[in-house]
């Protein structure tokens, strides 16, 4: 019975015949819960940029932004959003981002970045089901294709695995519940670590003699896990158990019938009770809401600013999504919709809750971001951020074209933060390093939130590379702006190509001020004149 | 909720949420006075309580330096000399400190429980408290959070090490990237407090004022938390551009770098001192290669007088500055060295009796504590884990470690291992 | 038994003596009765091998660094970590006949006396060398040149030359008729002091000449990987003395982790060296000078110093023993076994082992 690996179909219930799609059903929940006025539509100068930025995952070009501000067409915001949906970019970025949040950058265990990678980009390209992925990444051994899911596995690190599995398909941070009940969340109990603790603790990696390969599998379960609270002198046990279900009751096998198959290849003998597949079997199905609600919590929160439940690995009684309703009707048709990502992401996306202003309405000071009144701004990943400093300057793409001989020297990065070298990076992946080393939290770390850094700001004030691209060279923007006579040609070109929007009355004035006070040096006040756009607010979130 | 005068490190959750958002990373920085009310941010200003912990990585040993035993078996071969306290003898490998010894404290039964590095120093700068299942902050960052900036221009945490530097967050453990450290590599700031040699200080202004014309326009009618911390965060770091010479070892006194050596922990023993005048709150000066399983004599012979003469030119010059009394100072390793001596005649690590040397902020001048066996290998009864050292260092800086808890995700931590009390013996 | 045939490949430890501590010093003395050793426990031990009977001289006041012993024997030089040199009459009195209070600023690190026995000379951390009167402890003259801790010293067969080994790898030529500087060796490589390193690692621990004075051995390690461990490869450096230049390189092929402290050459040109390895055994390794690989090795413990008997057929080793106790604490719970680590002097005999007789 425990071999039978249970794919439980999900009905394929959709809305009743003539009931509102979801976009519809968002905005009247949070409309009808607004208690207060909201912002008005963003114009399609935001809202290009923000699709662009949360579905494809950069900032427009300068044509991109002048084809759709000229589109006349009533319908051109949900063609694009389908356009961006089926393209290469979006791909792309939903790999980063779904690798950022599993993995949370963590070099882990055997499968490579690009293996990884692919396997991510692979889902994202067709229907990414969560639920089909989820099942992958738990259940891997490394035996067939789904053997790049085996990354989230990591080296196998059982309370590793128990607080991630928890925190990123359950919403809950069970960390403070290893070593006793959680002392603030009632619900949370130590029983419910150690119940996943328990479907993962037979879990552990080996080489096969032959192919040289490390698998994950499972040794035998020999009872139950014993754990004890530091505040307590009692000792507790629990099998297998997610949170909210029934505990798995651990088989007693014959002598000698406790294996399914016997060792092989230096692969230990297989055990016919294997609670790990039990988990990737029993948690990522309908009837787990933690699953679920879950789910759609962490995509609302990718796609507006905020989750309903915030944080988001804090989904409990004591702390209720900000819109209930909205969460049970999200759930339900995620479910509906067969766990798929990309429909959810298209249904937010479409909706005018996503495509408010992130201006506030008239007359109001200021609006909790609870409320979705008005669209509030997120923080860009590394990744987003590099790309679009490097689109903003027009240096894109001679710098991604950048390698390094393969017989070069490793490029010395920390030497390169330290100034006791001089030497500068020769390669995109190293560019990159560096942007992540500046700007991405410390592995281990979510990267939920818009932290603006001493030393992050420090980076875009004083960076030789930042710098760099901001010189006339290589027919980038500055160097295209220098050959500009016109003022106002020359802020349209540069608001643009940073901003993605045309410039207004006050700012064109303020750059001719500045070229006319800098007549004899105008290279470098155009470059000036960028780097005050890339360092704003503006520019610095996707608002 | 209670109101200590640390009550932001019990605050709510939301409280939590809201910080995180406006303070940018190792920010305690600016930002940080806004968080506490008046009142509080006054009183912690006016303790201007600092700390400069000397970190030799490794184990420095114990019968080389604070306590020679030269009757031991297992005795080296240095001589033992008086110090400025009757009766108490160090090696002759500390002569410096000798002559100072009646300003400081010596722990000679410190009785610690890892002797691996792997978790050593972790376990150690972290205080070793109960495991609750999040990774605890080392003692600089909690310093950071506990007491934040005593000169709101200067990052609260900084420390000066041989090799790379950088801004280097892993120290912070669960408070969070923002209470990391500012890290000079061999005493130098990282490179992006510079200037670029193509941007003018005029130039560089007149670009700012344009960055924030700019973020004025676009925050006029937007929520302001975000759009203000990023705002924050650039004046930070044009407050720590302004502050550079305080990281510039040519403007040292030619004379102080003689009095504190040329080697590099002498160095950045002196530049610590430079660090601690600017008002930073918390400095760590860290050497590396402290742990000589082979050719421990010597290596000892060459090593120790390397922190001798800076860290007793140290003590004196704060004294003579009128800062030794707020300033604490520590000079510790990950654990001690075996009393028995290796075939490499090296000396092993040895966590069972060792010794930590502290000054200044309410030690005791001229202390020497803690009865070990006749021959140094053991301490004659409990001795001190590094637990009762952290409710030591905490006490002193004015922070109750039996009423300052941190609160994470919703969880009340002690800031150090319950099970343990402050070092009274060895505080005024 | 000096009869037979020197075949160092057939060695066997002939006898051994035991010490509850760690000595780094054993010679034998010029006519073979005695060995005496020191160490740590401070003291200067006497074993008369006949009867094996035991004395023991009590005067210095921390670890022994250097024992020699005057060619004429009679006469003992100890000298210690403070700078003492006591002169001993060992067979008749437990009491030093002269002594000399400040021979070094702070440590001896070595004797050598002239074959003549007129001169002991002293060198150690002032990297000063300095010759006293033999009889008296008198001073005869001082020789400065090196910059650095002196680890090691030797003269040439012909008693014309002293060498003089320290810690940055440099080695000095000094003429003793009269008392002059001559030339210096470059023994560099076994010195190390990567960037990263707070510390001078490694220098020349051990020296000794040829016996038809042509060559001089000069032992220590190289490429000392960090001044923690102070890991590195053992090695000699074999100078051939008419061109001042390295003839050959010895190296080991077993594990060892420490510099050479000891090296002996045999009457017929064999030499034998000793290094040191962490908590595991080292080796005692012979080779032939003109061959970089050894004729041969014997694994023992790690030994500090190694004396040949007059008969040139028994080669003795300050060997460590471990006492259970080295490698990383905590060992609270083993409080009252916790003892220092011991020595065994063991004696090789250096040629085939006489067949035993079967009883019966």
């Amino acid at each position: 019975m425990f071999r039978a690996f249970c794919l439980i179909l999900t009905g394929i219930a959709t809305m009743a015949q003539g009931a509102p799609p979801l976009h519809r059903e968002i905005d009247r929940i949070i409309n009808a819960q607004a208690g207060g006025p909201s912002a008005t539509i963003s114009s399609d100068a935001e809202f290009f940029r923000r699709v662009q930025l949360d579905i494809a995952g950069t900032i427009p070009d300068t044509g991109q932004v002048r084809a759709f501000l000229n589109d006349k067409s009533a319908q051109k915001r949900a063609q694009l959003i389908d356009s961006l949906l089926a393209s290469e970019s979006f791909a792309v970025h939903w790999t980063d981002r779904l690798s950022t949040m599993l993995l949370e950058r963590q070099a882990l265990g055997k499968v490579t970045d690009g293996q990884w990678r692919a396997y991510l980009k692979r889902s994202m390209q067709g229907t990414p089901r969560w639920d089909v992925m989820t099942r992958q990444m738990l259940a891997a051994t490394g035996k067939d294709e789904s053997r790049a899911a085996m990354k989230f596995l990591g080296n196998g690190s059982h309370h590793r695995l128990t607080e991630d599995v928890a925190r990123l398909f359950l919403g809950m941070n069970l960390k403070c519940a290893k070593c006793h009940d959680h002392p603030s969340v009632k619900e949370w109990k130590q029983a419910h670590y150690w119940g996943l603790y328990a479907y993962l603790k037979q879990t552990k990696q080996a080489t096969n003699s032959k192919d040289k390969q490390v698998y994950f599998v499972e040794s035998l379960a020999t009872g139950k896990i014993k754990f004890q609270s530091v505040f307590e002198d009692n000792e507790e046990q629990t099998g297998p158990r997610l949170p909210g279900r029934p505990e798995v009751t651990i088989p007693t096998f014959e002598k000698g019938k406790e294996f399914d198959k016997p060792a092989e290849d230096g692969l230990p003998a297989v055990p016919r009770f294997r609670p790990r597949e039990l988990l990737a079997r029993d948690l990522p199905v309908k009837e787990n809401t933690h699953f679920v609600h879950n789910a759609v919590n962490r995509i609302w929160f990718l796609m507006m600013g905020r989750g309903l439940v915030h944080p988001l690995d804090e989904m409990h009684g004591g702390n209720p999504p900000s819109h209930p309703e909205l969460r049970a009707v999200l759930a339900r048709e995620f479910v509906a919709h067969q766990f798929d990502l990309k429909w959810l992401l298209r249904e937010i996306a479409l909706s005018k809750s996503y495509q408010r202003s992130s201006l506030l309405p008239e007359g109001v000071k200021t609006v909790a971001a609870s409320s979705y009144r008005t669209a509030h701004p997120k923080a860009m990943s590394p990744e987003q951020l590099l790309k679009a400093i490097l689109k903003a300057t027009g240096n894109l793409e001679k710098v991604t074209a950048m390698k390094t001989a393969p017989d070069a020297e490793k490029f010395n990065r920390r030497g390169y933060f330290s100034g006791t070298h001089g030497e500068m990076p020769k390669s995109f992946e190293e560019i990159r390093a560096i942007f992540l080393e500046t700007f991405a939290q410390p592995a281990g770390e979510a990267e939920d939130d818009f932290l603006p850094g001493l030393n992050r700001s420090l980076f875009l004030m004083n960076d030789r590379l930042v710098m760099h691209w901001l010189e006339p060279h290589d027919g980038n923007l500055v160097q295209g702006l220098g050959k500009i006579q016109d003022p106002g040609k020359i802020a349209e070109e540069m608001y643009l190509s940073v901003l993605a929007r045309f410039p207004e009355e006050e700012e064109l004035q303020t750059l001719k001020d500045y070229l006319e006070k800098n007549a004899t040096r105008r290279d470098a006040a155009l470059g000036e004149l960028a780097w005050a756009l890339l360092t704003s607010t503006e520019f610095r979130l996707n608002h | 909720m209670k109101t200590t005068p640390h009550g932001h490190a019990c605050g709510s959750l939301e409280h939590d949420i809201s910080r995180r958002q406006v303070l940018g990373t190792l920010g305690g920085a600016a930002g940080f006075g806004s968080l506490l009310q008046p009142g509080i941010a006054e009183e912690i200003t006016k303790q201007k309580k600092q700390v400069c912990l000397i970190w030799l990585d490794g184990g420095i040993s114990q019968y080389e330096s604070w306590h020679p035993l030269p009757k031991s078996k297992f005795a080296g071969p240095f001589r033992s000399i008086k110090t400025s306290i009757p009766g108490v003898h160090f090696s002759e490998l500390v002569p410096h400190t000798a002559r100072i010894a009646h300003k400081i404290s010596v722990i000679r039964t410190m009785a610690t429980k890892d002797p691996n590095h792997s978790t050593g120093v972790p376990r150690i700068q972290r205080g070793d408290p109960v495991d609750r299942g999040v990774e605890y902050p080392h003692l600089g960052s909690a310093v950071a959070k506990l007491l934040g900036p005593a000169n709101p221009e200067l990052p609260p945490y900084i420390w000066i090490k041989p090799g790379n530097g950088g801004f280097i967050a892993r120290e912070a453990g669960f408070l969070g990237a923002q209470y990391g450290t500012l890290a000079l590599g061999d005493g130098k700031p990282p490179i992006h407090i510079h200037r670029p040699g193509s941007i003018s200080a005029e130039v560089d202004a007149a670009r700012n004022a344009l960055r924030r014309k700019a973020n004025e326009r676009f925050s006029a009618y937007r929520n302001a938390s975000e759009i203000d911390a990023y705002e924050t965060s650039y004046d930070m770091a044009q407050q720590l551009m302004a502050r550079k010479d305080i990281f510039d070892d040519s403007e040292l006194d030619e004379k102080d770098r003689e009095r504190y050596g040329s080697h590099p922990l002498g160095r950045h023993i002196l530049q610590a001192r430079r660090l601690l005048e600017a008002g930073v709150r918390f400095v760590k000066v860290n050497s590396y290669h402290w742990d000589t399983h082979g050719d421990n004599f010597n290596m000892s012979q060459r090593l120790i007088p390397q922190v001798d003469r800076p860290f007793a030119a140290l003590v004196n010059d704060l004294e003579d500055r009128g800062m030794l009394d707020h300033t604490l100072l520590i000079v510790m390793s990950e654990f001690g060295r075996t009393p028995v001596i290796n075939s490499r005649l090296g000396r092993d690590h040895w966590p069972d009796c060792w010794s930590v040397v502290l000054a200044g902020c309410g030690i005791k001048r001229g202390a020497i504590i803690g009865e070990t066996t006749a021959d140094g290998a053991f301490v004659n009864g409990e001795g001190y884990d590094i637990g009762h050292l952290f409710h030591t260092i905490y006490t002193l800086l004015g922070i109750n470690p039996r009423k300052t808890h941190y609160r994470y995700k919703g969880q009340k931590l002690d800031i150090a291992h319950g099970d343990c009390e402050p070092i009274r013996e060895v505080m005024l | 038994m000096s009869a037979a045939p020197l075949d160092v490949k057939k060695a066997w430890e002939s006898r051994s003596i035991k010490h509850e501590r760690q000595l780094f010093r054993a010679q034998f003395s010029p006519d073979g009765r005695f060995i005496a050793a020191g160490g740590q426990d401070k003291l200067v031990h006497i074993w008369e091998l006949e009867g094996e009977k035991k004395k023991v001289l009590d005067g210095h006041n921390t670890w022994l660094s250097s024992l020699v012993f005057h060619p004429k024997g009679g006469k003992l030089f100890s000298a210690d970590y403070l700078g003492v040199i006591h002169c001993w009459d060992y067979e008749n009195s437990t009491r030093p006949l002269w002594t000399i209070a400040e021979a070094d600023r702070d440590n001896v690190r070595a004797l050598i006396l002239t074959p003549d026995g007129e001169h002991l000379i002293s060198a150690g951390d002032d990297g000063v060398v300095k010759a006293w009167k033999a009889a008296s402890g008198k001073p005869v003259t001082t020789m400065e040149g090196h910059g650095e801790c002196i680890f090691s010293l030797a003269i040439s067969p012909d008693g014309k030359h002293l060498v003089s080994g320290d810690l940055l790898g440099a080695i000095r030529q000094w003429s003793l008729q009269p008392w002059k500087p001559l030339r210096q060796l470059d023994a560099s490589p076994l010195h190390t002091r990567e960037e990263n390193f707070i510390a001078d690692v490694g220098g020349v621990r051990s020296l000794a000449f040829s016996p038809d004075g042509t060559l001089l051995a000069a032992g220590g390690m190289k490429e000392a990987k960090s001044n923690s461990f102070c890991p590195g490869k053992p090695t000699v450096l074999v100078f051939d003395l008419e061109s001042g230049k390295v003839k050959t390189e010895l190296k080991i092929t077993g594990k060892s982790d420490g510099p050479f402290n000891a090296l002996r050459f045999l009457e017929d040109g064999t030499l034998a060296g000793h290094t040191e390895m962490l908590h595991t055994a080292s080796e005692l390794t012979f080779w032939k000078t003109s061959q970089p690989e050894p004729l041969h090795s014997i694994s023992n413990g790690s030994a500090y110093d190694l004396s040949l008997h007059p008969d040139g057929r028994q080669l003795l080793a300050a060997t460590y023993v471990s006492g259970g106790n080295s490698g990383n604490g905590a060992r609270k719970r083993f409080h009252e076994k916790y003892l220092p680590n011991t020595t065994n002097l063991r004696i090789f005999s250096l040629f085939a082992k006489p067949e035993e007789k079967q009883p019966g």
